[in-house]
């Protein structure tokens, strides 16, 4: 293409260049022809590409079809929001369940339970001596002090040991020996399991 | 209602939370948006998806706009780049064979919205010309010849310097008029 149709075509051409193409067009056919021609040319494709008619509806649907899509892109982050909402609590249950495990093997957890049972009548009424204050182990010495009396203590003192309440204090106690291994004896499980726990963590076991 | 809010105001009222106010400005530019993908890809899914692309853009980050430019010229600035993206995904697609080139053609045809033979024969031989060109020449001739902006308008969009885009264009016609012939 001639440099200049371009420029002319493009509208690049000061005012006193136009005027001199103008006139060179009407003195050079060649230059005229080149110049319809790439005219031509150029508006079939302006024409291709401007006055093509499209079906409306696409149009009107589009404001819905983007909503749509609006909507849809923000579902799924929802749906994630939820999804991994449950990974930090599941992740810190993992986490504190293995801790446990590692540090409570199974062969070491015990139940109140088997701990009493390894221990005799003797052993028993010592472990009560030890954990029961200076007044316990007075009493204890002294022949005279009626073993109800000396029950009572004991059962006082463990229940102060294992935190129960004046209430529980008072519903529990007085107890003797029988009575206690009786109540020993009832525990459920989980009840055990939980005085034992609570022995552990005050150091007493 | 109120077709002639003016940009700015429409922008503001989107910004201040009014979503009628963005309804409105996907209607005053969807055709712009629309025709420059669709001359750019040439078929009408992807200037459909490059469409719902721009809005996207558009939606997130109206909130951003400066005012440092027009409306349009940052409209058909993300609409080129978002083509001329997935011009280049596809070329890349074409040159691994992950896209089956013949169904893909077929869709094309089912989906289109140009009605009647003429419209599309038109269109083909449009595209035909257009798709031959590589795309920066390509872009420059659609912002020049059907979207008639200046080059002043077409540097902000691109980036290039007039004279850059002067020489495009020029090369770009060259080829226009010489595929005509054939």
């Amino acid at each position: 293409m001639n440099y200049d149709i371009y420029r002319y075509i493009d509208g690049q051409m000061s005012k006193g260049e136009t005027e001199n193409f103008e006139k060179r067009l009407l003195l050079d056919t060649v230059l005229k022809k080149e110049l319809d021609e790439t005219r031509h040319k150029l508006s079939v494709i302006s024409d291709a590409g401007k006055f093509v008619e499209a079906d409306q509806t696409y149009f009107s649907n589009i404001t819905a079809n983007f909503r749509n899509r609006l909507e849809t892109k923000r579902s799924p982050r929802r749906f994630l929001l939820i999804k991994y909402s449950f990974v930090l609590p599941a992740l810190v249950i993992t986490i504190t369940a293995s801790i446990l495990f590692f540090r409570n093997p199974a062969s070491n957890t015990v139940t109140l339970k088997q701990v009493i049972s390894e221990y005799d009548d003797k052993a028993k009424n010592q472990l009560i001596d030890e954990y029961s204050d200076n007044s316990l182990a007075a009493a204890a010495e002294v022949p005279d002090v009626p073993e109800a009396k000396a029950d009572e203590l004991a059962g006082k003192q463990l229940a102060k040991e294992i935190s129960a309440d004046d209430e529980s204090l008072n519903r529990a106690m007085p107890l003797n020996y029988a009575e206690f291994n009786q109540v020993m004896d009832n525990l459920s499980d989980k009840q055990e399991n939980y005085i034992y726990n609570e022995m552990i963590n005050k150091k007493i076991l | 209602m109120a077709i002639t809010e003016s940009d700015e105001q429409l922008i503001k009222d989107f910004v201040s939370g009014s979503e009628a106010a963005f309804n409105r400005l996907i209607h005053k530019y969807q055709q712009k948006i629309y025709w420059h993908a669709r001359r750019m890809t040439g078929n009408h899914l992807d200037a459909d998806d490059i469409v719902q692309e721009v809005l996207l853009v558009m939606y997130n980050k109206l909130k951003d706009f400066k005012f440092e430019s027009s409306l349009y010229t940052w409209i058909y600035k993300i609409t080129s780049t978002r083509s001329l993206n997935l011009i280049n995904r596809r070329k890349i697609k074409d040159f691994f064979s992950l896209d089956d080139s013949e169904n893909k053609i077929d869709i094309h045809k089912d989906e289109d919205i140009i009605g009647g033979i003429e419209n599309r024969e038109k269109l083909e031989k449009l595209n035909s010309v257009l798709q031959k060109l590589p795309a920066k020449q390509r872009e420059v001739f659609i912002l020049r010849n059907f979207d008639e902006l200046s080059y002043d308008e077409i540097s902000e969009i691109t980036g290039k310097s007039a004279g850059a885009l002067k020489a495009n264009y020029f090369h770009a016609l060259n080829k226009v008029t010489d595929l005509m012939k054939e």
